[in-house]
């Protein structure tokens, strides 16, 4: 049985553990609220561009763009996104199973482009092709990132043999769940199937073409960011509920530490008095 | 005959909305030059340059006016009302001058210096939106 020191070493212990794990829960809350509003803030631009989108490529008859091409090619590049750091559950491992997945039963080449610390590493111990790195992405979030990843997909989109791009992330659900998703990012699918006519009283600076030329490659960022989004606020609810569960756990474990270290106090006492008394009896005795 | 003199102007960028009220005028800049929508315009969708944008609020004999910096984006301008679709958008009284001229400073000496391999398109335009935002925060000096 452990002594009295032991046990009270072991619940110090625990005890800065659980202010630790309890301090990190409330960074993330915080940085959970900041995400949201993220997100929240992005929709009307994500909204109206791919309304006006849809509307303008229905309206044009054989309009061509290179990210609406369809491409021969077997080859596909994945986009992983996961985050910085770990401490938030499965939360990473979902995503890096699932591209691993992806990578196994892809009829060609994958190429990945990794989005945060985790995935980055992950991918490339495990030998696999990594185009691109982002590590720390999450820590200074801003669109121009999203802008800079866009650019390097449409460049091996561009290069021969790529069929398809595709994007693994996690979509926040809830505040307690977190669902992996796989989106097909190129060659671009808009929805043609609108109001063809209600764009075409629109005159059109300098050219509906044109127009689209300059719209197209912003879904694509939209998309990325997005996901980004959508991964962030996931990360940080992730990491609240494991970071709770961990506080919760510290305080069952101090509870029956605690509970421990009465008895063997006791114990100690009991021992002690039952000597005293013994010697006594052993005294009177002799 | 009475018109109404404003509109619904809504300017969006992927950090949020910028401005969302009655306006009477947006001047914005496009490929085709400076591009200014006034109340009852026909509907019209054209795309952006980076530049600067004016908005005329108020009264439309004296209306007070309002500077932001766009760089790039799209026009839309409805029956119903006007969105601007920014990539990035700025309040002149928001934009830092000294950092402004630093990041044209930098861009301008990475387009003189011809032994950096740099991607000259993206130093070009990263110089036009420094310079867009320059002139924009000379309109609140």
């Amino acid at each position: 049985m452990a002594t009295l020191r032991q046990i009270r070493r072991r619940i110090r212990g625990i005890q800065n553990i659980r202010r630790i794990t309890g301090a990190m829960r409330m960074v993330a809350q915080a940085r959970l609220r900041r995400a949201q509003e993220q997100t929240l803030d992005a929709r009307p631009y994500f909204e109206e561009l791919s309304r006006l989108t849809d509307e303008l490529v229905s309206g044009v008859a054989d309009y061509s763009h290179p990210l609406l091409d369809h491409h021969d090619g077997d080859g596909s590049v994945l986009l992983v996104v996961t985050g910085d750091r770990g401490m938030c559950g499965a939360f990473n491992a979902n995503v890096i199973r699932r591209a691993v997945q992806y990578v196994e039963d892809a009829p060609g080449a994958v190429k990945l482009i990794c989005l945060g610390t985790r995935g980055a590493t992950t991918m490339q111990r495990r030998g696999l092709d990594v185009a691109h790195a982002h590590p720390n992405f999450f820590a200074d979030l801003t669109h121009a990132h999203a802008r800079l990843v866009t650019h390097q997909i449409r460049a091996l989109y561009e290069s021969d043999d790529v069929g398809r791009v595709d994007m693994i992330y996690n979509e926040f659900k809830s505040i307690i769940q977190q669902e992996v998703k796989l989106d097909r990012m190129l060659p671009v699918t808009v929805d043609a199937g609108g109001d063809a006519d209600a764009r075409w009283d629109f005159l059109h600076e300098p050219s509906r073409a044109h127009v689209l030329d300059e719209l197209l490659p912003r879904v694509l960022e939209t998309e990325v960011w997005h996901a980004v989004l959508e991964s962030n606020a996931a990360e940080q609810a992730a990491r609240v509920a494991a970071m709770e569960n961990a506080t919760t756990n510290a305080d069952e474990i101090i509870d029956s530490l605690i509970l421990q270290r009465n008895r063997v106090r006791q114990a100690v006492i009991t021992q002690e008095i039952s000597e005293i008394v013994g010697g006594a009896e052993a005294l009177k005795t002799s | 005959m009475l018109y109404s003199t404003s509109f619904a102007l809504r300017v969006a960028t992927p950090d949020g909305i910028l401005l969302e009220e009655a306006v009477v005028g947006i001047r914005v800049p496009t490929p085709a030059g400076p591009f200014e929508v006034l109340a009852r315009h026909a509907p019209v969708v054209s795309s952006l340059e980076v530049g600067e944008a004016r908005v005329s609020v108020g009264d439309n004999g004296a209306p007070s006016r309002r500077y932001l910096s766009v760089s790039g984006g799209v026009i839309e301008v409805r029956r119903d009302g006007v969105s601007v679709l920014a990539d990035a958008a700025e309040w002149a009284e928001d934009i830092d001058a000294d950092r402004a001229a630093e990041s044209k400073r930098r861009a301008a000496e990475r387009l003189r210096d011809p032994a950096s391999n740099i991607d000259s398109a993206r130093a070009e335009a990263a110089l036009a939106r420094a310079l867009a935002r320059l002139q924009v925060v000379s309109r609140v000096g």
